[in-house]
């Protein structure tokens, strides 16, 4: 068995692969990570999607302690601003719309009904919708099917602090941590696999197996193996970001329990609130604005005082063509970029740890293995990319030409099928996956303002009367749950919150 | 709202796929008026299923025990090979799961390495399915995951005769025409060119919305009136006849069906309540009726089985299994040999998910599209699980054992049997019927060992690994000396009223 691996960078990816494989590989082998505290980690990804849970949960990490630590709040999902059209509003909320009538979705009886006074738009019955709304939080008091219990949650935190955070709980289990610059990489004459890599300090450090948790720079998947890029900003254009911490304006402000992500006339700005301050940072496309003027929008936007000089992130939107290649596996941005609209990069992050650790190598490096890995990524980027190009796409808005691009660009063919699909009939096409629920999909195609044809005949055979009945009691116990909830603030203060923080909050 | 719904449906072919076609539909859509033309002229067979059915029968709000008592149906926990391999080859392929699984690491790696090490044991004495079924003992699952009896799952063997009686007494009594005229005339709309209208023998002319072709492998409207045509699986799967016999049997019911491997063709035996069904499935090139005949009925007294009756099998999907306004189900659509999977089974899957992308009349090509891949994903998996079933084999003087030998196999199978072979990965793939460590069991089955276990293993001391693995294997042998036999469990269940 393979007994000597080494990670070339810390960060998010780097520390995540070293707990995850502390925890999992058997105790002879020997995980080494390389990095430098003279390379800054770019750390984009503060907001998470749920599966993060299943992360931590594997290591065995208490939430409250890990929240603490990393000034870490409750995100029920992210809040869109101007996506649709100037001055529309929605949220992409971590649930479901209602519950299924004999086993059809609701949103086929929400279509059917919609003309009808009572009936209310559709977010109404959506849980994690309305507690966002209204700034609530709590965790689920009963563990069952009931529409009080139907949500799902995530994180936004520090992601420096994470990776702290998980260093001291990789070294705890026998990682260890080497300070150093990689100069110098060394490959097999015969088989190209890599065999070391020197350091500024001229130490050599050998190993059977390299993650290349380099960031950008990719310094071994790329800039010694060569396998290449696949450039995705035909369809997402966007290639820089400012990003700017701020304070929050006043005392006892309420921190929302959901990231905020605005749309701009060339891009879009998010907002991530952590318990202590806000990231905040403007995504654009360079071709559509300057980055002048989009620094002067991303300062115009925020809400409190900046309290750090704002940094620019260059990057392409794609990912490598192949993640592993010879004994060497790219995990975080050394992989690929999407940018963070859907709070995908951690998550691609523990999909790519979980994956590789699944299909673990002997020596011989089977190419076998090798494929069945990369296929699984591929479809697990091109499913985030797709997602993501759907709400540029269908908006309705032609106030910029950033815009009117994206809505009238050719998109990827499963894509399109998906927005075909569910424009006749209001479904959305089965797709064996892990990343996005058919509700996060239908929750941004509904969010934008697209309408089906046609709903599920099935529905017909329900009587409306009933169909009525059924959608007052249920928009009745999704109001009165939300309602009930004890707000975010509040959670935080009881659960998590450092001492500072405890203050500041109940001011 | 702006295309106008089916009001509208003929189904042709009155045979159980029609019929289960027809329930489903009228259950999900009762607003929609269905003729099911043709009387079922199906051969007897006995339906040997998978744990889906019992979903299927829910979302149709069957009473599976009222079901089963009606039709003498017997349960199943397992299918049990004997003499595949070679003479003297034998496994059990639970419908439950083997062992504990971790968190990342599936069973069979623990077994492979315990196989490495020298542990004989068959894989089956870690499938509390599989060791009851070779006890022929039964009894339902608990659903308490603290109990072993959530680690059972289970499944029913039926007359496919008696199961379509049923529905047509239950399902289908309101919003159903039966019409056993045949069909002499098919019209086609000059427009589009769907399906206008069938004419039959007594001159009747009768419109629909859609086509449903139940017809079976002459596919009469899919083929011969739309002209889509069979993806030929032949050259890998040759079985083209099915000879079976109806045994009288006053013992003990089998919990499990049976294959048997012969020289030139296999036997199955599937059990209910009062009968065996006995087939034997062969090349007609290779085999006479008469041999057939012979090696059905050896050792069998003239007066306790049926008349033989024999079927053809067209090894193949169709290359559109819905198209224009016609869509395929059963053999129409799919032909392939019964090893895990009856062809019912998959009529019930897709019916399913035809109803979940239910058309209004211009069929939109779109939901057409994603029927059609979804399908096709799903019997290529199916297609691939049955060849698979032959790569160990090693009787060499027979065609239907060694014609896969003679193609290049498909791309999809090779990935999964080197995948496994490597250190028992099981690829991903989608719509897949079987749950990875089912199809782990079946390598392991033919005795297609990996080469090496998941290299986390090493992290497990070899001695407490035994000790489990024995602990396991007592575990479920207590158990199994507890539970009932299946004939005395079953006549319980079809006596009891609760």
């Amino acid at each position: 068995m393979i007994k000597n691996i080494v990670i070339v960078g810390g960060g998010t990816a780097g520390w995540m692969t070293a707990a995850a494989l502390s925890r999992h590989l058997p105790k002879e082998c020997n995980v080494r990570l390389i990095e430098s505290d003279q390379i800054a980690t770019v750390g984009v990804g503060e907001a998470t999607i749920p599966v993060i849970r299943t992360f931590n949960a594997g290591l065995g990490i208490d939430e409250q302690e890990f929240m603490r630590e990393t000034n870490a709040t409750f995100k029920l999902g992210i809040r869109f601003q101007n996506w649709g059209e100037i001055g529309e509003d929605y949220y992409h909320a971590f649930g479901y719309y209602g519950f299924p009538i004999n086993g059809v979705s609701f949103h086929h009886y929400w279509m059917k009904m919609q003309q009808h006074p009572d009936t209310g738009p559709i977010h109404e019955y959506n849980m994690p919708y309305m507690a966002s709304v209204h700034d609530k939080f709590e965790h689920k008091q009963f563990d069952n099917d009931s529409i009080e219990s139907r949500y799902f949650y995530a994180f936004q935190f520090d992601a420096t602090l994470y990776a702290q955070y998980l260093r001291k709980w990789s070294e705890a289990r026998g990682v260890t941590r080497i300070e150093g610059k990689v100069t110098q990489v060394s490959q097999n004459n015969d088989t190209g696999f890599i065999e070391s890599v020197t350091l500024e300090s001229g130490e050599c450090i050998e190993g059977e197996l390299f993650i290349d948790c380099s960031g950008f720079r990719a310094l071994l998947i790329e800039d010694t193996l060569k396998v290449g890029y696949q450039d995705w900003s035909h369809w997402l254009p966007v290639n820089r970001a400012w990003a700017v911490s701020s304070s929050y304006e006043n005392e006892g402000t309420q921190i929302p329990p959901y990231t905020r992500a605005r749309a701009l006339t060339a891009g879009w700005q998010w907002r991530i609130p952590l318990q202590n301050r806000t990231g905040d940072g403007n995504v654009f496309s360079e071709q559509f604005i300057s980055e002048d003027k989009a620094l002067d929008q991303l300062l115009e936007n925020i809400e409190g005082k900046p309290i750090n000089e704002p940094r620019l992130l260059k990057f392409n939107t794609g990912k490598r063509k192949k993640l592993w290649h010879k004994n060497c596996v790219a995990i975080g941005l050394s992989a690929g970029f999407l940018e963070p609209l859907e709070s995908t990069s951690i998550a691609l992050i523990q999909g790519a740890i979980l994956l590789f650790i699944k299909n673990f190598p002997n020596k011989d490096f089977n190419p076998a293995t090798e494929n069945e890995f990369n296929q699984r990524m591929d479809i697990k980027y091109e499913e985030s990319r797709n997602f993501l190009i759907l709400h540029y796409h269908i908006t309705r808005r032609n106030d910029s030409d950033f815009w009117n691009y994206c809505r009238t660009m050719k998109i990827p063919e499963e894509l399109q099928h998906r927005i075909n699909i569910f424009r006749h009939r209001g479904h959305i096409a089965h797709k064996d996956s892990d990343l996005f629920i058919e509700h996060s999909w239908l929750e941004v195609l509904f969010g934008q303002g697209m309408k089906p044809e046609s709903y599920d005949p099935r529905v017909d055979t329900v009587e409306p009367q009933e169909v009525r009945r059924l959608l007052a009691k249920m928009k009745m116990d999704v109001a009165r749950a939300a309602k009930s909830m004890p707000t975010h603030n509040e959670t935080l203060a009881r659960y998590c919150a450092g001492d500072l923080i405890s203050n500041r909050i109940s001011k | 709202m702006n295309n106008k719904e089916i009001n509208s449906i003929i189904i042709v072919g009155g045979g159980v796929t029609g019929v289960t076609v027809a329930s489903a539909i009228a259950k999900s859509l009762p607003q929609i008026k269905i003729t099911l033309i043709g009387t079922g002229d199906e051969k007897s067979e006995v339906l040997s299923m998978l744990p889906q059915v019992h979903e299927f029968h829910r979302q149709l709000g069957i009473d599976e025990r009222a079901l089963m008592r009606a039709t003498q149906a017997s349960f199943k926990l397992a299918t049990i090979y004997q003499d595949w391999n070679n003479p003297g080859h034998r496994y059990t392929q639970p419908l439950g799961p083997h062992g504990a699984a971790t968190e990342f690491v599936g069973f069979h790696h623990f077994a492979t390495k315990m196989h490495q090490l020298g542990d004989n044991t068959a894989y089956g004495e870690y499938a509390l399915s599989a060791f009851a079924a070779e006890n022929n003992k039964f009894m339902h699952p608990k659903s308490d995951p603290n109990s072993i009896f959530s680690t059972m799952a289970y499944s029913i063997h039926v007359d496919a005769i008696e199961y379509k009686q049923y529905l047509v007494n239950h399902m289908l009594q309101d919003n159903i025409n039966f019409n056993t005229e045949s069909i002499i005339d098919v019209s086609l709309d000059e427009n589009n060119g769907f399906i206008k209208s069938v004419t039959l023998e007594n001159g009747e002319n009768l419109k629909a919305d859609l086509f449903i072709d139940c017809s079976g492998k002459d596919a009469s409207l899919i083929q011969k009136v739309l002209g889509v045509s069979l993806e030929d699986w032949s050259c890998w799967l040759p079985a083209n006849r099915v000879l079976s016999v109806s045994i009288k049997s006053k013992g003990e019911v089998m919990p499990y069906t049976q294959i048997s491997g012969k020289t030139n063709g296999w036997l199955r035996q599937v059990p209910l309540l009062n009968t065996v069904e006995r087939e034997f499935v062969f090349n007609s090139e290779e085999v006479s009726i008469s041999e057939a005949t012979e090696i059905i009925t050896t050792g069998l007294s003239q007066t306790t089985f049926s008349e033989p009756s024999l079927r053809e099998i067209h090894s193949g999907q169709r290359q559109q299994h819905w198209y224009k306004n016609c869509i395929a189900f059963g053999s129409a659509a799919v032909g392939f040999e019964s090893l895990e999977v009856s062809n019912l089974q998959l009529v019930q899957l897709a019916v399913q998910r035809f109803i979940n992308l239910f058309p209004d009349q211009s069929c939109n090509q779109i939901l057409v599209n994603e029927y059609n891949r979804l399908t096709k994903l799903e019997l290529d998996n199916v297609r691939d699980y049955n060849i698979l079933h032959y790569l160990s084999v090693t009787k060499k003087d027979s065609t239907i054992w060694n014609q896969w030998r003679q193609h290049p196999l498909p791309d999809s199978l090779k990935n999964k049997t080197s995948l496994f072979k490597i250190h028992g990965q099981i690829a991903s793939s989608e719509q897949e019927i079987f749950l990875e460590g089912s199809r782990a069991s079946t390598f392991i089955g033919l005795n297609m060992w990996p080469d090496k276990y998941d290299p986390f293993l090493d992290a497990f001391d070899i001695e407490n690994l035994k000790q489990r693995f024995n602990y396991m294997r007592s575990a479920i042998r207590d158990t199994v000396i507890k539970m009932p036999g299946h004939r005395l469990y079953l006549e319980k269940f079809y006596e009891s009223n609760s």
